[in-house]
């Protein structure tokens, strides 16, 4: 049996490397790659917790939902990040400062 | 030490190790095979903390849907020729301090913390002994959260509907 502590570890290494990754690249489809490694840290210890609530598994409908919002981010994220390219002809978020160019 | 104890920690390391990589990795086509690495690897490690149903969603619905979006994208905005899959990095300081100080914060906390209550997963209810947890989570989807899995649906079909009108071309010629 692996102790719980150390899926928590493991999620909270994840969760620092995703935000380094949000905050330090330039590129706007790495950002939202931060982002998802982000959300999978999180989902570890929902599904890790929810082992524990044998009668109603709210952890791991919890995360399934998580995965729900996070394919829907993904889709909406891509078509703004087309419509980005579309009006600034770069992806560069050090480049792209206003609503309107 | 147990084969399936030391699987685990494999697994641990590898999507460590591939995530530390897509932090230092200029190429965005490899950032997004490291991505693919440790979303398969978080799968198994689903299978561990004993979440079978949502080890086959990620694989489905990230690996099989996400990533490919996220490649699709890639493609999508790099068309002019000569152009390379390079991503430059910025705010160094500040996004390493705030990343490495939140992973040490946790760290620490999880440390500190006394785990003795939560050694041994609980007994499965008598009248849920003849269910796999995918039988059961296909019951209570049905049944306690059938609202909210319908709220899911309608969820997804604004957000396709959304996406279509974000991006779809502009009607009548004018210019965007």
């Amino acid at each position: 049996m692996i102790p719980i502590s150390h899926f928590l570890l493991f999620s909270a290494v994840l969760f620092g490397l995703g935000l380094i990754i949000v905050f330090t690249r330039k590129h706007i489809l790495m950002v939202l790659m931060g982002i998802e490694l982000m959300l999978n840290a999180v989902n570890i210890n929902l599904a890790v917790f929810g082992h524990w609530d044998t009668k109603f598994q709210q952890g791991q409908i919890f995360a399934l939902f998580v995965i729900l919002v996070a394919a829907a981010e993904a889709g909406v994220a891509l078509a703004i990040i087309i419509k980005l390219f579309k009006n600034f002809k770069t992806v560069d978020l050090s480049r792209i400062s206003g609503l309107k160019d | 030490m147990d084969a399936a104890i030391v699987t685990f920690y494999m697994f641990c390391g590898l999507a460590v190790v591939a995530a530390t990589g897509m932090v230092f990795t200029k190429n965005l086509l490899y950032a997004a095979g490291l991505l693919a690495i440790v979303m398969l690897s978080l799968a198994v490690v689903f299978i561990y903390a004993g979440a079978m149903f949502l080890a086959v969603s990620q694989i489905l619905i990230y690996v099989g849907g996400i990533l490919v979006l996220i490649i699709f994208g890639v493609m999508l905005t790099s068309r002019k020729p000569g152009f390379s899959f390079e991503a430059g990095t910025h705010y160094h300081f500040f996004g390493w301090l705030a990343g490495l100080s939140i992973m040490v914060i946790l760290i620490m906390t999880i440390l500190d913390f006394d785990f003795t209550r939560w050694m041994h997963p609980p007994e499965v209810p008598d009248n849920l002994s003849g269910y796999t947890s995918i039988q059961h989570i296909g019951v209570l989807l049905m049944s306690k959260y059938l609202l909210i899995l319908e709220l899911a649906a309608i969820f997804l079909l604004v957000v396709m509907a959304g996406a279509l009108q974000i991006g779809a071309k502009e009607e009548g010629g004018k210019a965007s």
